[in-house]
């Protein structure tokens, strides 16, 4: 066989890389929203900006690389709804010795092996339960069934998840803690009209959908042709999101009115995700060449990891208070004895609980007695394709 | 693609994006035939995009800035491969809607070069899906341009072992 017929062949295998245009003009948005001009040369300078593109970096892979801001083409504000209940009624944080945790447990070694997103049989699979800290059992809740509860779809496979355990509507919901609405009646969720299939996606519009548990009503709130993305959260002024033109381009943050769908702009720093300036001037501020943010703790300060999760790095977890100031949870070297590798930090008042990577142990945190580990059974262990996440407070 | 050579200016944000604009397509490219996947290559590519401009002032004025840029997507696609689950957590994903089917031809070829080091799968991804000369795929890999031929042509030797119907004569 000659060069040019393995060429042939090679391309063949491999196969085009697909939306070319609108992966590059994603990837364009990026660079254009890239932080303001630095000063030349100047090694702090140039690290902090190093520190900040590495904290986009991590964003991003947390986020996603659909979260860049855009301007939306259409705006079709919904009317009406139900008056939405004032006060957070979330119960007080809970005994350690008696209370439950709910905990996640995802399965991605079918999709890990997956060719193909049309076959079924390698979607990631969930198991939903609670583990006492005190024992440190977990054990599966058959409860976290679908019902009638809609959840977010965007492609023609997607499975009904568990995505947290509410604590006053006492029960499993496809939503994340922070879309659900402050007095826990209802749920944001999302759709993508039409919905996408293993031969790709050719969307037309989003809708964001607002769902009433407590009375079934489900409400169209905002329909557009732009993506609107996943990362939406329904915080106190209402619900936080952000499109991107369907066929790409720069990304735009709105605050919807969950009550009359009205769609405005949303301030420069506002949730759902901060922007990569945002994110150089938080590495900036507490001093990180390197590392990444992992969501933030019940007063909104950020979760930050310096360092990596790469075996044998050092790392330090904290949480970045005022004045550069940090609160640190835990420093080690990755892989070592304390074997310290969360996945995910779950509010629960002031305290911060997180399950370990590999399913071996559920840590809390509190500023004020600092670190503690509980052991974890009953989580499968195969390396890193089961991962336990906790999603909710301790109840 | 027109490749244009750094602006002698290379602060100059806006001589910079430009550039980047013009490497972004082989850079995406590169990054898909490197994971076989396109929300990670999209994720590569945006990646390098950021490390490229927050490096930019070392990319030497006059200099060719395809090779700079290949190797930063190539060092994003090793770092992605390794910390591939790193990003998987429940409420933290987001939907990968516009994924493709690969195609069902040469699954066999596929999956031999998945086996490969990550240098010789980037050698070959170089000189068979970007069709750079051996030049430019030693300057991406910091060898010779007879060095980058060798390990070519010794990818293609590995691959010959497992996949030899593919393979016959190249």
């Amino acid at each position: 066989m000659h060069e040019e017929e393995f060429r042939t062949r090679y391309r063949a295998a491999v196969g085009d890389a697909p939306d070319e245009l609108g992966a590059v003009q994603r990837a364009a948005a990026v660079v254009h929203r890239a932080p303001p001009r630095p000063e030349r040369a100047g090694a702090p300078r140039a690290m902090i900006l190093v520190a900040g593109a590495l904290a986009v970096l991590v964003l991003a892979g947390l986020l996603g690389p659909r979260v860049l801001r855009a301007m939306p083409r259409v705006t079709t504000p919904a009317a009406g709804g139900a008056p939405r209940d004032a006060p957070p009624a979330a119960p007080a944080v809970a005994a350690v010795a008696t209370c439950r945790l709910p905990v996640v447990v995802g399965d991605y070694r079918a999709a890990a092996a997956g060719q193909t997103r049309d076959d079924q049989s390698t979607q990631p699979k969930y198991t939903a339960g609670f583990v006492a800290p005190a024992t440190g059992d977990f054990v599966a809740d058959p409860s976290a069934q679908a019902g009638s509860l809609p959840f977010s779809r965007a492609y023609v496979n997607d499975n009904w998840e568990p995505e947290s355990y509410d604590p006053v509507l006492k029960r499993w919901l496809p939503a994340r803690v922070r879309q659900v609405s402050p007095d826990h009646h209802s749920y944001l969720y999302l759709l993508q009209s039409p919905l996408a299939t293993g031969k790709g996606s050719a969307f037309d519009t989003t809708s964001l959908h607002v769902y009433d548990v407590t009375t079934g009503k489900d409400r169209t709130l905002w329909t557009t042709h732009d993506q609107i993305g996943w990362d939406a959260t329904w915080e106190s002024d209402g619900i936080h999101a952000s499109t991107t033109p369907g066929g790409g381009g720069r990304m735009a943050s709105w605050v919807v009115d969950p009550v009359s769908g009205t769609v405005v702009p949303a301030a420069p720093s506002s949730p759902p995700g901060p922007s990569p300036a945002e994110a150089v001037a938080t590495f900036s501020e507490y001093g990180m060449t390197k590392g990444g943010q992992d969501g933030t703790d019940g007063a909104g300060h950020p979760i930050l990891l310096e360092g990596s999760r790469d075996p044998g790095a050092h790392y330090q977890y904290f949480v970045g208070g005022p004045n550069g100031r940090r609160i640190v949870i835990h420093e080690g070297t990755m892989g070592d004895a304390f074997d310290f590798d969360p996945a995910g930090f779950a509010v629960d008042g002031d305290r911060l609980w997180s399950a370990n990577y590999d399913g071996t142990a559920i840590w809390l945190w509190t500023e004020k007695d600092g670190l503690k580990r509980y052991p974890l059974t009953g989580v499968p262990r195969h390396d890193f394709y089961v991962i336990p996440t906790v999603v909710g407070p301790c109840q | 693609m027109t490749i244009t050579a750094a602006p002698t200016d290379a602060a100059d944000t806006a001589s910079f994006e430009a550039l980047i604009e013009s490497l972004l397509p082989g850079g995406y490219r590169l990054a898909y035939a490197m994971l076989q996947s396109q929300p990670e290559a999209e994720d590569a590519i945006q990646e390098a995009a950021l490390r490229a401009w927050a490096a930019r002032h070392r990319l030497r004025p006059g200099s060719d800035p395809r090779p700079w840029f290949m190797t930063i997507v190539a060092n994003q696609c090793r770092q992605q491969r390794r910390s591939r689950w790193w990003s998987v957590r429940k409420g933290g994903d987001l939907p990968e809607g516009v994924q493709p089917a690969p195609p069902v031809e040469g699954a066999d070829l596929r999956r031999a070069l998945a086996r490969l080091s990550h240098r010789d799968r980037l050698a070959l991804a170089l000189r068979y899906y970007l069709d750079l000369p051996f030049e430019e795929i030693g300057r991406v890999q910091g060898i010779s341009a007879a060095a980058a031929k060798a390990r070519v042509h010794r990818a293609l030797g590995r691959l010959r072992l497992e996949v030899p119907e593919d393979l016959n004569d190249a």
